[in-house]
C-alpha cells in the first residue's frame, strides 16, 4: 500500500536528534572517566603466593620438558621436585592452619572484586537508565529522522520502537531506536575523540557482563595440589630428545 | 633520509619493548637517542598516551645511557606527574636515576620499602654488584624461582668464574620453562665446549679422562644440533658444532675400545660432511 512521506520538522533535528547524540557521547566519555577513577589500585600479590606458584609452575614444567635433559640431569631434578613438593618448603602458609571453607561475605578480599563489579555495573546501568528514562520521557513517540537509504522491513523492528504505525516506510526512526542505535553504535565516535585503544576499552566496559575471579569455596588446597604434583612426577619416565637428534638431523639435511 | 612517521614509531617502540638498546654501542645509542628527540618534539600530539609514555620511558633509558642526567631528570619528573610515584616502574626509574648521579643509597632506600614488590626485589639484587652477587642470586632466585632472566644472569656469573657446570645447570632451568630457546642451546653447548677446553689443559689424558671429555663433547654437539633444530640460520650453532666436529680428540678417542664412546665417533663421522658444506655460509 502506498504510504505518501512524512514530512519532518526541521526543528526536530536541532531539538531531539543532535541532543540524544550529545548527550550519549558526553554520558560514555563522562562514565569512563568515572570509571577510572573509581578503579581500586591493583594490589600486589605477597611474594610468598608468588613464590608458591612460580615453584608449582616449574614442577609443571619440568614434567612437560624434561626431555632435553639428560637422563642423569632429570633423575637428579625428579628427586628434588618429589622431595620438595612434599615438604611445606615453598607453602605460602602452613596449610595446618585452620581456615574456614565458608564464602564469607564479610572477608575483604573476596567483598573487593564483588564491589568493584557491582560499581562498575551500576555505572553502566544508571546513566543508560537515566538517559532512556529522558528519552521516553520528552520525545515518546518522535519521529525523528529519515533515513538517506532504504532498508527491508526485517529492520522495522529495530528502527521504529516506540511508534506504532505498521505501515510507516522503514526508513523513518523513532527517538528510543535511535538512542539504542547510539548506544551499541558510537564506538568510531570514540575513537575518534579518545583514540583507539582508550575507545576499545570504554567498550568493553559498556559490555563486561564477566564475573570476577573469586577465590571462594572449594578451591584445592595447596598441600593436595602440591602431592598430586609430587605424584605426576612420580610416574614420569624420561624419554631424552637427544637420543634421535642425529638421525633426524641425517633425515633432513641428506 | 627520512622515514616515514609509521615506520619511526613502530621502531622507536619495538626498541622500547624489547629493551635492545641495552646492547647498543655508544653511537647507536646516541643516533638513537637523537632520533627519539626529534620524534618526540614532532609527534607528541599525534602519539595515543600509552606510546607516549612508552617513548618517554625509552628516552629516560637513552638520557641516562648517554649520560644527560638533566634530561633524564626532567623525563622522569614528567612520568612522575603523570604515574604518581606509588608504582614499582616508577620506583625502578627512580632508582636508576639516583644511582646514575651517584647516590647509592637512595637508589636502594626506592628499592626496599615493600617485599612484594618482586621487580624492584630483582633491581636490588643486582644493585648490590659487590663479592656476594652470586649468593644474593640464588638468595632472590630462591625467592623467585620462575625469574628467567635472574637464573640467566646467574648462569653467567658462574661463567665468568669459570664454573660452567653450574652455569649449564641454571641455563637448562631457563630452557626447562622456555624450550625452544635457541640461544640458550647454544649457550649450552658452548659451555660444554669450555668445560672440555678447560679440562683438557689440566690433566693428562688418560682413558677415563677422554671418555669423559668426549661425553662432554657428545653434549656439546647435541645441544648446538637441538640449537639447528629450531632455527636453521642460527650461523653461531653451525660454527660451534663444526668446530666440535673437527677436533683431534675424536682421533684418539676411535682407538679407545668402549661402545658408547665408538658410537659418538661413528655418529660424529656421519653429520661431519653435511656441517662442513652448511657452515661455509656462516664463515
Amino acid at each position: 500500500m502506498f504510504t505518501p512521506d512524512l514530512l519532518l520538522d526541521l526543528q526536530l533535528k536541532y531539538w531531539v536528534l543532535l541532543p540524544i547524540s550529545l548527550a550519549m557521547v558526553l554520558v560514555g566519555l563522562l562514565r569512563s572517566n568515572i570509571t577510572y577513577l573509581l578503579q581500586p589500585n591493583p594490589k600486589l600479590q605477597p611474594y610468598k603466593q608468588v613464590r608458591e606458584s612460580q615453584f608449582l609452575f616449574k614442577a609443571k614444567q619440568f614434567r612437560e620438558n624434561n626431555d632435553i635433559l639428560t637422563t642423569e640431569e632429570f633423575e637428579m631434578r625428579k628427586n628434588y621436585y618429589i622431595k620438595t613438593l612434599k615438604s611445606d618448603e615453598f607453602y605460602a602458609s602452613k596449610p595446618n592452619v585452620a581456615k574456614t571453607d565458608e564464602f564469607s561475605p564479610l572477608d575483604p578480599t573476596q567483598n573487593e572484586a564483588l564491589m568493584s563489579m557491582a560499581k562498575s555495573n551500576l555505572l553502566n546501568y544508571i546513566p543508560q537508565t537515566l538517559i532512556m528514562g529522558w528519552v521516553n520521557y520528552f520525545f515518546a513517540g518522535f519521529v525523528i529522522m529519515k533515513l538517506p537509504f532504504a532498508l527491508t522491513d526485517g529492520f522495522k523492528a529495530m528502527l521504529q520502537n516506540g511508534i506504532d504505525t505498521p505501515n510507516l516506510n522503514v526508513r523513518y526512526v523513532s527517538s528510543i531506536s535511535w538512542y539504542f542505535v547510539n548506544l551499541f553504535g558510537l564506538k568510531p565516535i570514540y575513537s575518534l575523540i579518545m583514540g583507539n585503544d582508550e575507545a576499545e576499552e570504554l567498550i568493553k566496559q559498556q559490555n563486561q557482563n564477566q564475573m570476577p575471579q573469586l577465590s571462594g569455596p572449594g578451591q584445592p588446597k595447596i598441600d593436595k595440589i602440591f602431592n598430586n604434583e609430587a605424584e605426576n612426577i612420580q610416574i614420569l619416565t624420561h624419554e631424552s630428545t637427544f637420543d634421535k637428534i642425529i638421525e633426524r638431523f641425517i633425515e633432513k639435511y641428506q | 633520509m627520512s622515514v616515514s612517521y609509521p615506520l619511526l614509531k613502530k621502531k622507536l617502540l619495538l626498541i622500547a619493548s624489547s629493551g635492545q638498546f641495552a646492547k647498543f654501542t655508544s653511537q647507536q645509542l646516541l643516533d638513537t637517542y637523537s632520533e627519539l628527540n626529534q620524534f618526540l618534539l614532532s609527534y607528541t600530539s599525534k602519539l595515543d598516551s600509552i606510546e607516549l609514555f612508552n617513548l618517554y620511558e625509552l628516552n629516560f633509558y637513552l638520557a641516562i645511557l648517554t649520560k644527560n642526567e638533566s634530561d633524564a631528570k626532567l623525563t622522569l619528573d614528567r612520568l612522575t606527574d603523570q604515574f604518581g610515584t606509588n608504582s614499582q616502574r616508577i620506583k625502578i626509574l627512580q632508582s636508576i636515576y639516583q644511582e646514575s648521579i651517584g647516590n647509592l643509597k637512595a637508589a636502594g632506600d626506592y628499592l626496599t620499602e615493600n617485599p612484594d614488590e618482586l621487580q624492584l626485589s630483582r633491581r636490588l639484587t643486582t644493585l648490590s654488584r659487590d663479592g656476594k652477587y652470586i649468593s644474593n642470586l640464588i638468595y632472590y632466585i630462591n625467592l623467585q624461582p620462575g625469574d628467567l632472566i635472574a637464573w640467566s644472569e646467574l648462569s653467567s656469573e658462574y661463567a665468568k668464574i669459570g664454573d660452567y657446570k653450574k652455569a649449564i645447570f641454571c641455563l637448562k632451568e631457563i630452557i626447562l620453562v622456555d624450550k625452544v630457546a635457541y640461544p640458550i642451546h647454544y649457550k649450552i653447548g658452548l659451555y660444554y665446549y669450555y668445560i672440555y677446553l678447560q679440562e683438557k689443559e689440566t690433566t693428562r689424558l688418560k682413558k677415563e679422562k677422554l671418555i669423559e671429555l668426549v661425553t662432554e663433547l657428545k653434549h656439546a654437539r647435541d645441544y648446538f644440533l637441538y640449537c639447528i633444530e629450531i632455527n636453521e640460520g642460527y650461523g653461531k650453532a653451525w660454527v660451534g658444532l663444526n668446530q666440535i666436529l673437527n677436533l683431534d680428540i675424536h682421533n684418539k678417542a676411535k682407538e679407545v675400545n668402549d661402545k658408547d664412546i665408538k658410537k659418538i665417533t661413528e655418529d660424529n663421522e656421519r653429520i661431519k660432511g653435511i656441517v662442513n658444506d652448511k657452515v661455509k655460509l656462516y664463515i
